[in-house]
């Protein structure tokens, strides 16, 4: 067992909760924070500096990006996120928590299975036990508690901020997750997993800008070109 | 190199026209610069040129260059049409950003990452565009939650499925004799199978989850959805179908359940999504259902196994996108001109707009295609080998449904004139000062070049649309090389 490696899986998954538990926008932006500037450091071995140095990088771009949306948004629809029950978890963090811990002890066993190939029974000793915490165990482990936690914010949020924070758990999840189980991923792997966490980070900062966008902020010259009625583009029916 | 040099090209291009797009002149400008650069590296990538990158290998091939020159080509033409629609410059940025994700993804030979990148450029063309559009202006923040689930959910079951695949458990990493399969390892591929096909029927939006593409074809223009359903998505679907050929077809296992399963939802798309498109009656949902339609067919790639399925599969994306791309591009100048989208209001827009004419009959043929045909060979070959004989010709006759939701277009285009399409300007080109007018204090070519262009804004887009069009027609005679 890697104590340092067990630590930042902690902190990643502490920072997940916090990120799609809290009901204070700004929190939920520090949890996110803490969870995506932890992950880089919880492959075993370590990447390269550069590839190191890159992941750090994009995930600060990723929450810059959701601070200045959030930034950038109305005085109103900020209060709002400070306020309104929506934004953050409706079972409340001891409930988030508690499903975090269950995808670990999820996690550990079926990285143990991995490894071995065979079930450990039910004889395995306790010096056995804690020989499942290794890195690739626990490296699943806070992958799969980040899946867990950030896949209904993601898919199911109702709110762009709680979507945001949501994705960004979920990718940062299965980016760990396959980390975990199929062995430290290549340098150039490693970019496309940042290019996809910032692509997630745009996504969610253009929904925040445009969930609160005012009627004025239309910046684009459309529907000028022949007699296009904007009425007609939308339909209700499939 | 080519295939870097085009990504180097495309990527800074696409965020410089995206960031610019307040500007809108400048975004264009910036945007229509990125794409023929990029037309041209896409031209020229060679089979042969394959360099290391961070670790792994990037290189070009025929197929690849293919796929990119009309891809390139597709957003350069878009790109134009919506200059001079006046549309703004939202879609032009994302899509060149799309475009550098898939070729990087496309030139690796591992699935891991080509899934990744496909997954962020179709975040960034699903969402980004939505910025400043006025005709969604209230729907957007909806619109973008909906639109983004999807994509991100197919991304992550891809890359889920990819990880197990690459894992000591995973098919890679399985010994012995292929005769004596592991049962538990053969459940596992076949469940592994079906989560990639789960992941392709996401991101296609084929039947029956199809919702989110519907909505997001009938909200946006027409120019945002080939970068989004159209060529991300027929990326997403090449890279999962190269996954399958590495991981799970050398081990031979049957699979016959989840085969079975996944050519039921595939011969649901091209039924229904056939049925769908005859059903409506304007320019939106047709091009909806039609990519539904497609997207059924693209997915028995998934259902059979053979030598000839992988090859096949591709051949028909590639075409089945190029040429609704041109469809795409004749409904968003169509709808432009005669300012309707229904086929009553369009009666006898081809007698009026003989170009557009021109560019819908261009589209018609390659989306039914004709025997030897890269388009319609693949059909045929997955519809034969995916599916049961009875079974198979009730889905191929209906997978020439585009031959009614398309052929009764035209039958409308030739009739009486509608009101609206009779008073519409159609697209007659305008020459000399009288009907360009408009510049009597200066006569001088500066100004009266742009001035002639604005004029003829109309005819040059329909022009574009048959250019489009006729991309369309040319991948879908001759697949991805």
């Amino acid at each position: 067992m890697n104590p340092l490696v067990a630590v930042v899986a902690v902190v990643v998954t502490a920072g997940a909760v916090l990120a799609v538990s809290s009901r204070n926008g700004r929190t939920a932006l520090l949890g996110l924070v803490i969870a995506v500037a932890a992950a880089p450091f919880i492959d075993h071995p370590l990447p390269q500096p550069a590839t190191l140095a890159m992941r750090v990088v994009g995930a600060a771009l990723a929450a810059y990006l959701l601070r200045s949306a959030l930034t950038a948004a109305s005085p109103t629809s900020v209060d709002q996120r400070e306020s309104v029950v929506r934004g953050g978890s409706r079972l409340g963090w001891p409930a988030e928590a508690l499903m975090a811990l269950a995808a670990w002890l999820v996690a550990v066993v079926l990285s143990a299975h991995l490894a071995n190939l065979e079930p450990t029974g039910p004889t395995a000793s306790a010096a056995d036990l804690l020989a499942m915490f290794g890195p690739a165990s626990v490296t699943t482990a806070a992958g799969l508690a980040s899946i867990v936690v950030g896949l209904v914010p993601a898919l199911a949020g109702q709110d762009a901020l709680r979507t945001a924070a949501g994705s960004l758990i979920l990718v940062q999840g299965a980016l760990i997750f396959r980390s975990g189980i199929a062995g430290a991923p290549g340098d150039l792997e490693q970019i496309a997993g940042v290019a996809l966490f910032v692509a997630t980070a745009v996504a969610g900062a253009v929904l925040i800008g445009i969930e609160d966008r005012p009627e004025s902020a239309s910046v684009s010259k459309t529907g000028t070109a022949g007699p296009r009625p904007p009425a007609t583009r939308r339909r209700g029916g499939a | 190199m080519s295939v870097l040099l085009l990504a180097a090209l495309a990527l800074p291009g696409g965020i410089a026209t995206t960031l610019l797009v307040r500007r809108g002149s400048l975004a264009f400008g910036v945007g229509l610069a990125t794409a023929v650069a990029t037309l041209v590296a896409a031209i020229s990538i060679n089979a042969a040129d394959v360099v290391p990158l961070a670790g792994s290998l990037i290189g070009g091939s025929d197929g690849l260059r293919g796929l990119a020159v009309a891809w390139a080509a597709s957003t350069l033409l878009f790109g134009v049409i919506d200059l001079l629609l006046d549309d703004g410059p939202t879609v032009l940025g994302p899509a060149l950003v799309g475009l550098a994700f898939g070729a990087i993804g496309l030139g690796v030979p591992d699935p891991g990452i080509g899934i990744a990148l496909m997954t962020a450029g179709g975040l960034l063309t699903a969402v980004v565009p939505l910025v400043g559009r006025i005709e969604v202006r209230e729907a957007a923040p909806r619109l973008g939650l909906r639109t983004l689930r999807p994509v991100l959910a197919a991304g992550l079951i891809g890359l889920l499925v990819v990880t197990w695949g690459a894992s000591p458990v995973g098919p890679l990493g399985a010994t012995g004799p292929l005769d004596q399969l592991d049962p538990g390892l053969e459940r596992a591929m076949g469940l592994a199978l079906l989560g990639m096909a789960i992941a392709v029927t996401i991101r296609l939006g084929a039947i029956p989850l199809h919702i989110w593409a519907a909505r997001y074809v009938e909200a946006m223009p027409a120019s945002a959805v080939p970068p989004m359903l159209g060529w991300g998505a027929a990326a997403f679907v090449i890279v999962a179908l190269g996954w399958v050929d590495v991981t799970i077809a050398p081990l031979g296992a049957p699979l016959g359940t989840e085969r079975s399963v996944i050519a039921l939802l595939a011969a649901t798309s091209i039924v229904l999504g056939g049925v769908a498109a005859i059903l409506h009656d304007d320019l939106d949902h047709i091009l909806a259902y039609a990519i539904v339609q497609d997207a059924g067919v693209a997915l028995l790639a998934f259902a059979a196994s053979g030598s000839t399925v992988t090859p096949a599969g591709r051949d028909w994306i590639v075409a089945a996108v190029a040429v609704k791309s041109g469809l795409a591009a004749w409904a968003l100048v169509t709808r432009a001109t005669f300012g309707v989208a229904h086929r009553a209001e369009l009666r006898g827009w081809m007698r009026r707009a003989p170009i557009l004419g021109l560019a819908f009959t261009l589209v018609i043929v390659g989306a039914v295609g004709l025997p030897t045909f890269a388009g319609f060979e693949a059909r045929s070959t997955l519809i034969g080998l995916a599916l049961p004989g009875p079974v198979a010709v009730v889905v191929l006759i209906a997978a020439f449904a585009p031959l009614i939701f398309l052929g009764r277009l035209i039958i409308d285009g030739l009739g009486a004139m509608s009101d609206h399409v009779r008073s519409a300007p159609g697209v007659q080109l305008a020459f000399g000062w009288a009907t360009t007018g408009g510049w009597e204090g200066d006569r001088s070519l500066w100004r009266a070049v742009p001035v002639t262009l604005w004029a003829n804004r109309l005819p040059l887009a329909a022009g574009a649309a048959v250019l489009v069009a006729a991309v369309g027609l040319s991948v879908a005679i001759g697949g991805m090389g």
